[in-house]
């Protein structure tokens, strides 16, 4: 099975790099190598074909072979696990790398895209011709930015950016951030590549009838995210339990925030207006907002890589837990295989586990 | 107070090493032992500053705890006709004020008039603050300022009180203060406060 998914794997990043010189399905699978617990790898494209052949073309992992949850009325509901929106914002792609590595999805579905923006990963805020990288034991990862690369957008950014489903009177945002990610959802299928990537992932999250998803963030220091979970009001109850959860689990006390029009763009909101049950949480990343590469990030002594990577991981687990524990209509989505310490966390980072 | 507290407690655990039966409650942590079990059902909680952070206080006390409080993270003063106890979340948190379409001033307003509410029936307060840092600045200490005062005893998890602004507040007004670590350890502090039904 695993050679058959590599193969795949192969397949898939070939066919591609024919169109292309790098795609991010390319630079994902440099990165992870899909465990047994991935049934699939498709690319992004497959949902909306204009991706096909871009840097922007990313790999979708489907993990376990449920049913879909119309087959019955306690069918497991599918999952969906999202990170690398911002590609500076590190925990959060690899704790999807430990999933993908290292998860089983006995009962249910989840599909995990580990660097949903990957061209923010082919460029660093230190030097925009190419990313930074980040040396973690036998793993080499990009530590990219937040924003899509420029040099691979099919538009200039506009003068002004309002999210596509922003209220008349959302205060426009500046030109640049019509590459964040995070602020093009649920995307535009005339837009430039970042609102391509949105809308792509918006047909994706449909066609897989996903229930539940997370996007994973992270924030500088002293931002008032830090270790916090945003989230429509209706499913707030759902974050309260996983916060109490992960407390009880990593000693991190969560706040939440609940999310609002103000959001238009955002994942948590546009995603919830799907009637999916939307999170976004948010870790400390001490390089942040500049991306400082002097800051050494795996023995980081205020928030070492390991705990951050370890929260994000038992904060998959009690959301997705207590999510799917709320839905009426829907049986126990069952995964395996999540990390049980922090040292655990720090040995699979180290390549020593 | 809290080191006042503290060694109470500490000074009642030896004294209990003996081996009085009621050892559990007084080693449990830092709730004063005239408070424990005075509180009355029903509860009711509420937010004061809109911050989600009293969502937790409900899972916690009611799908946790099984307390059975109501809870309206806006309520208004007939919001909480028939409570014997009101529980107060502090913070201020810009996006739970927008969400429920109030300004600050108009948060503190309603909080206002819960509160004389709650006075006027001789509904006792517990006051917590469960959200950090993020929930400490300038909007969060002008409700923790108009609800400190009010309150037959405070609950604040570690970190909110960094600064040591509750232990002044606190020590100012007379108010018991019970820090604790974690928002569980919170929970079970205001399950021992409750009255056993
Ligand atoms: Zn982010």
């Amino acid at each position: 099975m695993k050679r058959l998914l590599a193969a795949w794997c192969f397949l898939v990043v070939f066919s591609s790099v024919q169109v292309h010189a790098q795609t991010g399905l390319e630079l994902v699978c440099s990165e992870v190598v899909a465990g047994e617990g991935v049934t699939a790898v498709r690319p992004l494209s497959d949902f909306f074909p204009g991706l096909r052949g871009t840097p922007f073309d990313t790999p979708v992992f489907v993990m376990g072979d449920g049913a879909r949850g119309t087959e019955g009325a306690e069918a497991p509901p599918c999952a969906a696990i999202v990170a690398g929106t911002h590609a500076n914002e590190i925990a959060g792609v690899l704790a999807s790398y430990w999933i993908i590595e290292r998860c089983r999805v006995p009962e249910g579905r989840l599909v995990v895209v580990p660097r949903v923006n990957a061209s923010g990963a082919t460029w660093s805020l230190q030097d925009a011709s190419g990313p930074r990288f980040l040396e973690l034991g036998s793993r080499t990862i990009r530590y990219g930015t937040r924003l899509s690369n420029p040099a691979q957008e099919r538009l200039a950014d506009p003068g002004s950016f309002v999210p596509p489903q922003a209220s008349g009177n959302f205060p426009a945002l500046a030109g640049q951030e019509a590459r964040n990610l995070n602020r093009q959802y649920p995307g535009r299928q005339d837009g430039n590549r970042t609102a391509q990537t949105a809308y792509a992932l918006t047909l994706m999250l449909q066609a897989e009838e996903v229930r539940i998803a997370l996007d994973l963030h992270e924030a500088s220091m002293t931002s008032s995210l830090v270790w916090s979970m945003i989230t429509r009001p209706e499913h707030l109850d759902a974050a309260a339990l996983a916060a109490l959860d992960i407390e009880d689990e990593t000693g991190v006390s969560f706040h939440l925030e609940d999310s609002r029009d103000e959001f238009a763009g955002y994942s948590h909101w546009e995603w919830g207006k799907l009637g999916i049950s939307a999170f976004l949480v948010e870790t400390p990343n001490p390089a942040q907002p500049t991306d400082d590469p002097t800051i050494e990030q795996l023995h980081n002594a205020a928030a070492p890589l390991a705990k951050r990577v370890y929260v994000h991981l038992c904060a998959a687990k009690a959301l997705i837990a207590n999510a799917a524990d709320l839905l009426q209509d829907a049986g126990a989505l069952r995964i395996e295989g999540f990390p049980s310490s922090v040292e655990e966390v720090g040995r699979w980072l180290e390549g020593t586990l | 107070m809290v080191r006042k507290h503290r060694f109470v407690a500490r000074v009642l655990s030896v004294a209990l090493m003996a081996g009085i039966g009621v050892l559990q409650v007084c080693a449990q942590g830092t709730v004063p032992p005239s408070l424990q079990g005075s509180f009355l059902q029903p509860g009711y909680i509420t937010s004061a500053g809109q911050t989600s952070d009293a969502a937790i206080v409900k899972v916690l006390a009611n799908t946790r705890l099984k307390l059975g409080f109501g809870y309206d993270i806006a309520a208004k003063p007939q919001s909480i006709a028939g409570a014997k106890t009101l529980v107060l979340v502090l913070g201020a948190s810009n996006k739970g004020l927008g969400a429920a379409g109030l300004s600050l001033e108009q948060d503190i307003e309603r909080v206002k008039s819960v509160i004389a509410e709650a006075q006027k029936n001789g509904v006792r307060i517990i006051s917590m603050h469960t959200g950090g840092t993020a929930r400490r600045g300038e909007a969060s200490n002008q409700v923790i300022e108009l609800c400190v005062p009010v309150s037959d005893v405070v609950v604040v998890v570690e970190g909110g009180n960094n600064d040591g602004f509750f232990t002044d507040l606190c020590e100012k007004a007379g108010v018991p203060l019970v820090e604790v670590a974690s928002i569980s350890a919170a929970g079970n502090v205001l399950k021992s406060l409750m009255a056993q039904q």
